[in-house]
């Protein structure tokens, strides 16, 4: 080691005679220990958190200069920094900005001043600035449809009484410096923070009158729903979920509090069971007692229960069939919904099974709602994550409608099989280990179905119940009057979120019938919120096609139109084509906004360019040719002669967001169809 | 005005950096790394070891900031926020240690002992574990009870010769020592087969015989007033060592339904003798040795009412699973207090860096964090061959100091990686100490903790296992320090005694 040593040593004292002797004469590597004279012209003493300091210096130095430096340090840490380049001699201004932290009491910061030449000589400068936080007269409470003021309740506390709806989300800002500058407090993670414009998820348990305040000091912010289990308050995971780990106990009431239309959330029936419809939020504990995560879902509005083996762990199958069993799948299974389904995703769609003996595990589903009825597949794991599992040949059933992959132990719809809608399926996996099988390496499933059906809504139309045809698609077949009233109602009947304005007119307080009269299937989705319609012929057996006589429905096939987004363009697949209504004798019409391509904002259903479609008679190749544009109409599209497709003409793109109108004008026949696109 | 070359002065510092990393790299290869640095007067006790050994429980002056604390990094100590109570730190006493430490000149015995145990001068390690007869460190298998009837029992010669002795000069030392004792088997003749029926007589395996239960209660019974006769007061006991450990120079088998029934013999009879020793369960890894049927070993025995009402809490090991395992029992049952009782560290993979800073903090702030009482390491002194040891236990493993059985002298002693974590904890957290909450500042890279002392001082314990040092700013209300943790690095920090 020490011949190591002294063989590194004069390697490295050689280096540094090679270096002297190559550079002594270069004059780009002279540097100096003597630094710039900086000459403090302005200095700002007392500033406030969140302003500027501003200073001014003069900097004068024989060598050309580099930089002039500011450094802010609170107590030993450098906060904030600015650096100006200076070129030459002479009087120099720049500011630093004073953060804004919170619970960081007044008190003295240091400024470092540095001025540098290009020699690497730098003078420095310290000065003590007196740094307070503001006690601003009031701060403004930003919502995206209005501003409130938070007057000044109490030193650094601030608050807003009005009314607000259950989920008040917004910024905060205060009132501008003098310098100008502005602070805000927005929201990161789970924690408000300045600097943010992020919206805060302030939240109440109803809609209504309630005081939101906020302190510029802790930057403690309310009120944030407090959600209770069983009297524990359920942590904020992100904004849509608020968890709690817990021990619950087979047969024992719970109580969950502090959501408001808790009686409409789904509570998974493996483990939990409500009781009185008048005590919603009280709910029976059915598998084995254990330890348990209980999230509450806000986005899919349920309570999501998960098997732990530690406050901080997942539970795992365990050597002796106890612990937990999940299932990971692909998009047929979800639970409360297939709307909440994940394509063998397990940190998003892992489900854990109930544990309702010492090595029996139960998952229920719904057809229809949480398992697609035609397509199934997915597999039971020893864990939330890919490992353990039971693979091919770890696996069996006796189930008629199910088949265990004999090869990867999926579990799918046995050949020919569908399931029902709304009947219910109860898996039940059996995991007891025997004496050939001490690593629980295999599992016997037993599937139970069960007669039931799809918890239909109250949706109306004059009246009239819609069918749902599955989990939240309704339809209703109606003979209507053009420019009649249609009433939507029914105790589960939905704000619309988008209204097809080809067949319903939003002008009134009650829509009205726009096409002309006849047999009109009106659909309902609830959970996209979209009221939308179809033409049916005039037996109501089918959808309308363009009679002879130039009547009854067209539909356009191919790209740049979609509804009711763009992204739902039909492509060149005919029994995806959209209908078009027949607005008035012979003219079809169809308005709708432009919209970027796969645009999913309801309403943009023409895409800004690359159209290429045709119009045809009905979801067939039946075409209406050949088609001629209106007067005026070239400037916007055109037919592109290489397969006579309407198109947006070349070097023309739609506004974004802005109206159009397309007219299909069968008057002179249907082989004359004139076509008409205007701007609104 | 004075001009340089640049290439000059940065090959003149790479020159200087290189030497300074020569240096460095000269320190981590001493074989022996020092104790205690001489003390140094400043308002903050600091003491850091690096895992390059650069600084080895070193002493640094630290004084008070004058500056406003003004700092967006603060850890600002809560100290109305309160935690667990701390018992203490310390290693295993064993038979091997008591005939190693007795091999040494008696004034080099002292100063080993004075150094790690005096709480004034030295490290002031305050809680120990022995083995209630023998173990895999004792000069032998044995029990205090080997012929058949309770009537036999009493000391063992190997212990009145190896061990009573050294527990003596560490009491003298520190008389505020606790013991832990834990068997690593029942007398031979209380055994029956894994099957629970079957005849044994081995040290290794078998269970306890439901027949011998009131014997083994009774065992236990002399065990403890037989010890504090001796000058030994017991604080607590652990039913059995690893019980779902088979294996071993001596062992028992002992699964949860075991221990349950056993300690609804052993609580009442040790509550009819008004003994005040505490009952820990378990005793044994974080994963449940993956034994079908004993996962939530310890949630299954505080789940039976009968028998939880006699422990005190639990016991831990880290030779399988994770100390996450903790928050399951913290998490269910916050009020059963939580011991750390055993690690080795060996030939196995050791690294000084890895061992220290990463068992400083899984061992250490990991089960305080989840309300750990007090941490114990196996075993304190071994020779460099590992010995005394016995065939089928532990023959690759170091202790927390080593000594050379050339000479046994002070000087020959080697100081391990648990030598350090001990240390870094026993000097800045008394015994009695209690765990305060912090803001919880987020370092990159750094794990700290902080406690309130029995005499109105602080201690905060940190470590980094970053690459890059790590400024820390502790502020308890009335004073704040900085201090930059180098990288790779452990520090304390004690200050605001008598203030």
């Amino acid at each position: 080691m020490r011949k190591m040593k002294t063989f590194m040593r004069n390697m490295a004292w050689g280096f540094l005679a090679v270096a002297l002797a190559a550079c002594s004469k270069d004059p780009e590597f002279e540097t100096t220990d003597v630094g710039p004279v900086l000459e403090k012209i302005a200095f700002d003493e007392r500033a406030s958190m969140g302003d500027i300091i501003t200073y001014e210096f003069r900097i004068s130095d024989p060598l050309p200069l580099s930089t002039l430096d500011a450094e802010l340090y609170f107590d030993n840490d450098l906060v904030a920094s600015a650096s100006l380049r200076v070129k030459s001699d002479g009087v120099y201004r720049d500011t630093l900005s004073v953060p804004f932290y919170r619970e960081i009491p007044d008190g003295e910061a240091t400024v470092v001043i540095t001025g540098r030449n290009i020699r690497f000589g730098e003078t420095q400068q310290r000065y003590k600035v007196r740094v307070e936080r503001p006690d601003f007269d009031h701060l403004t409470f930003v919502m995206s449809d209005g501003e409130y003021r938070m007057d000044r309740i109490a030193p650094y506390e601030y608050a807003v009484t009005d009314d607000f709806p259950q989920k008040a989300k917004g910024y905060i800002e205060a009132p501008a410096f003098a310098s100008g500058e502005k602070i805000t407090f927005g929201w990161d993670v789970n924690q408000v923070i300045s600097g943010s414009t992020t919206q805060i998820p302030f939240s109440q348990s109803n809609a209504g009158e309630c005081t939101i305040s906020f302190n510029t000091l802790t930057f403690a912010a309310s009120p944030f729903t407090k959600l209770l289990f069983n009297g524990e308050e359920m942590s904020m995971v992100d904004n849509d979920n608020y968890s709690t780990v817990t021990m619950l106990t087979q047969g024992v009431q719970y109580e969950i509090s502090g959501i408001p239309d808790f009686g409409s959330w789904d509570v998974d029936r493996d483990f939990f069971e409500r009781g009185d419809e008048s005590q919603p939020g009280v709910l029976t504990f059915l598998p084995m007692s254990g330890q348990y995560k209980v999230t509450a879902n806000f986005k899919h509005n349920y309570l999501k229960i998960e098997a732990m083996k530690s406050a901080t762990e997942l539970a795992v199958l365990n050597g002796d069939g106890s612990g937990a069993v999940w299932v990971i799948g692909g998009k047929s299974v979800g639970k409360p919904s297939l709307n909440n389904s994940y394509d063998w995703k397990p940190e998003s769609g892992g489900l854990c099974l109930a544990r309702i003996g010492s090595t029996r595990y139960q998952l229920t589903l719904v057809g229809g709602v949480s398992i697609d009825t035609k397509s199934v597949d997915f597999k039971f794991f020893h864990q939330k994550t890919w490992g353990g599992e039971f693979g091919g040949g770890k696996i069996t059933t006796t189930s008629e409608t199910f088949v265990a992959g004999e090869t990867d132990g999926n579990i799918r719809l046995a050949a020919g099989k569908t399931l029902k809608a709304g009947y219910v399926y109860r898996f039940t996996l059996d995991v007891t280990p025997n004496a050939t099988d001490t690593k629980l390496s295999t599992a016997v499933l037993t599937v139970e179905e069960i007669e039931g059906e799809l918890p239909a809504a109250d949706l109306r139309v004059n009246g009239q119940a819609m069918t749902q045809s599955d989990l939240d698609n309704y339809s209703i077949d109606l003979d209507l009057e053009q420019g009649a009233e249609i009433t939507f109602s029914g105790a589960d009947m939905f704000e619309p979120a988008w209204c097809n304005p080809d067949f319903f007119d939003a002008v009134s307080q009650t829509p009205r019938l726009v096409p002309v009269s006849g047999k009109y299937r009106i659909t309902a989705n609830r959970a996209t919120k979209v009221i939308d319609a179809l033409v049916l012929n005039a037996d109501g057996s089918d959808l309308a096609t363009l009679s002879d006589d130039g009547h009854g429905a067209i539909y356009y096939i191919g790209y740049g139109l979609g509804s009711p987004a763009a992204v739902n363009e039909p492509g060149w697949s005919e029994k995806k084509g959209i209908c078009i209504p027949e607005y008035a004798p012979q003219i079809y019409k169809i308005t709708a906004q432009a919209g970027q391509k796969g645009s999913t904002v309801l309403g943009q259903r023409f895409r800004v360019s690359e159209w290429s479609g045709k119009f045809f008679k009905g979801r067939n190749w039946t075409g209406i040719t050949p088609m001629t544009l209106a007067p005026g109409t070239e400037k916007l599209l055109w037919i592109n002669p290489d397969g006579n497709n309407l198109e947006v003409a070349p070097g023309v793109e739609l506004e974004e967001g802005a109206t159009y109108e397309l007219t299909v004008d069968l008057t002179g026949g249907n082989s004359h169809p004139v076509i008409t696109f205007v701007k609104k | 005005m004075k001009h340089l070359n640049i290439f000059t002065g940065a090959l003149f510092l790479a020159v200087l950096g290189f030497m300074c990393c020569n240096n460095d790299s000269v320190g981590s290869s001493d074989p022996d790394p020092a104790g205690p640095s001489a003390p140094v007067a400043s308002d903050v006790e600091l003491y850091v070891t690096t895992g390059h050994k650069t600084m080895l429980f070193k002493q640094l002056p630290l004084d008070y900031c004058e500056n406003d604390p003004m700092s967006p990094y603060e850890i600002r100590l809560r100290p109305e926020e309160r935690y667990q109570e701390i018992v203490g730190f310390g290693p295993a006493i064993t038979g091997s240690t008591g005939y190693n430490l007795q091999k040494m000149p008696a004034a080099d015995r002292e100063k080993i002992l004075r150094e790690c145990f005096d709480p004034e001068k030295g490290l002031g390690f305050s809680l120990i574990r022995m083995s209630i007869g023998g173990s895999d460190f004792t000069l032998g298998e044995y029990t205090w009870c080997d012929q058949e009837g309770i009537d036999f029992f009493d000391v063992h010669p190997y212990d009145r010769r190896d061990v009573f002795p050294v527990l003596k000069e560490i009491l003298a030392i520190n008389p505020d020592v606790k013991i832990i004792g834990t068997p690593w088997s029942c007398p031979r003749w209380m055994k029956v087969g894994l099957d629970g029926v079957s005849e044994y007589n081995g040290w290794t395996s078998g269970r306890l015989n439901p027949a011998c239960y009131e014997d083994y209660a009774e065992y236990f019974v002399m065990w403890i007033e037989t010890m504090e006769s001796e000058g030994f007061p017991i604080y607590a006991i652990t039913v059995q060592n690893e019980p779902l450990n088979k294996g071993n120079s001596m062992s028992l088998y002992m699964p949860w339904e075991d221990q349950a029934a056993f300690i609804k013999v052993l609580g009442p009879k040790m509550q009819a003798r008004g003994l005040k020793t505490k009952i820990l369960c378990y005793d044994h890894n974080y994963n449940y040795d993956n034994v079908a049927g004993q996962e939530n070993y310890v949630v299954k025995l505080f789940g039976d009412e009968q028998a939880s009402q006699y422990i005190a809490g639990s016991a831990w090991h880290n030779y399988g699973g994770n100390v996450s395992e903790l928050d399951n029992i913290s998490t269910l049952y916050p009020q059963k207090e939580i011991y750390f009782t055993e690690a080795s560290i060996g030939s196995w993979g050791y690294n000084f860096s890895n061992n220290t800073l990463g068992e400083f903090e899984s061992i250490f702030l990991g089960t305080m964090q989840r309300g750990g009482k007090g941490v114990t390491l196996w075993n304190f002194m071994l020779d460099e061959n590992g010995a005394p040891n016995r065939p089928g236990g532990c023959q690759t493993c170091f202790g927390v100091v080593d000594i050379s059985s050339e000479d046994y002298s002070y000087a020959s002693i080697k100081r391990n990686s648990q030598y350090y974590d001990l240390a870094h904890c026993s000097k800045v957290i008394e015994q009695g100490a209690v765990r305060i909450a912090t803001n919880d500042t987020q370092i990159t890279d750094v794990k700290y903790m902080a406690f309130e002392n029995p005499d109105g001082s602080y201690a905060f314990v940190a470590v980094n296992r970053g690459s890059d040092s790590r400024k820390l700013t502790v502020n308890d209300g009335r004073r704040h320090f900085s201090y930059d943790i180098p990288g790779n690095a452990i520090a304390s920090f004690r200050w605001g005694k008598n203030e």
